[in-house]
């Protein structure tokens, strides 16, 4: 277990450093889209914080993969939810999603969606690897 | 291929094989060697009474329950003292481990399942079936892809 902590927070560290670029990211989003706001340092300094450490749980909980003895659905699921609640958190806080139902159940329908459809393309390129083994069988 | 005879009776006896890649013929030699010199078998238990499998009987090694098990070609299992990197070391080059509790024959695979949730499965031919760890399913595409 200790093992798997390590290894989370290894990986959390590694992502963290990341907060500012996404930051930046956002904000030029912001400006595409043509929302413009006027943040104060400490504003903008919490929503830094903040991201980078979104960054770190996301990054950090990908060691759920590394734990073979858990069920690959269970470790799905893990990977799921924490990214949600991680996201989900640091979006509100940050002002970025309404603390209403019709944007968060948006919000929630996709993220859903797209984590299904991440994990459908996992599951069809699995699928290929193993019908190119069970070809190298049928050929023996 | 070329075939090379060495009689030197102060060396000890060993057969070295120069292959480009494993194939039939290489691992039928093994066998050859490993029967000839006692080594192609291993001594299991079930019901109180010892058996010697051998390893081209096995299809599959794992760990069940803190202990090392060999299922034979009629999916019967039979516990073996001693531990699964033991083993491991012991059989032949067509064993392959598939997860970390476990090690399976290659001759002795039918087939490769996908689950909905991405996991892959190995069935043997006995009908067992186990499933292959993310890490050990790299291997195994590599060394099919050899092939």
């Amino acid at each position: 277990m200790k093992k798997y902590i390590k290894e989370f927070c290894k990986r959390g560290l590694v992502a963290f450093g990341f907060g500012p670029i996404i930051m930046a990211v956002v904000y030029f989003a912001l400006e595409w889209g043509g929302v413009y706001d006027t943040f104060s340092f400490s504003e903008v300094a919490k929503q830094i914080l903040l991201v980078s450490a979104m960054a770190f749980f996301a990054a950090g909980i990908t060691v759920v993969y590394q734990i073979e003895k858990l069920p690959l659905p269970i470790a799905i699921l893990i990977q799921a939810t924490v990214l949600y609640v991680d996201y989900i958190s640091v979006y509100l806080i940050n002002g970025w999603l309404k603390n209403a139902v019709i944007p968060i159940a948006i919000f929630t329908g996709i993220f859903i969606v797209s984590f299904a459809l991440i994990w459908f393309i996992v599951y069809a390129v699995t699928k290929r690897h193993t019908k190119r083994l069970n070809e190298r069988l049928d050929q023996r | 291929m070329k075939f090379k005879l060495l009689i030197d009776p102060s060396s000890e006896e060993s057969v070295t094989v120069v292959a480009h890649r494993r194939s039939s013929l290489t691992d039928e030699l093994e066998n050859t060697v490993r029967r000839y010199s006692g080594e192609n078998d291993i001594s299991a238990y079930a019901d109180g009474e010892m058996r010697s499998i051998a390893f081209s009987d096995i299809e599959c090694v794992s760990v069940s329950g803190g202990k090392c098990e060999v299922i034979d070609r009629s999916g019967r299992a039979y516990t073996v003292r001693a531990r699964l990197y033991e083993i491991e070391q012991r059989l032949p080059r067509y064993f392959i481990r598939i997860n970390k509790s476990a090690l399976a024959n290659e001759r002795a695979i039918e087939r490769f399942n996908t689950d909905f949730s991405g996991g892959v499965t190995v069935k043997f031919k006995c009908g067992y079936s186990d499933y292959v760890s993310r890490r050990c399913f790299a291997e195994i595409k590599r060394r099919f892809k050899e092939k």
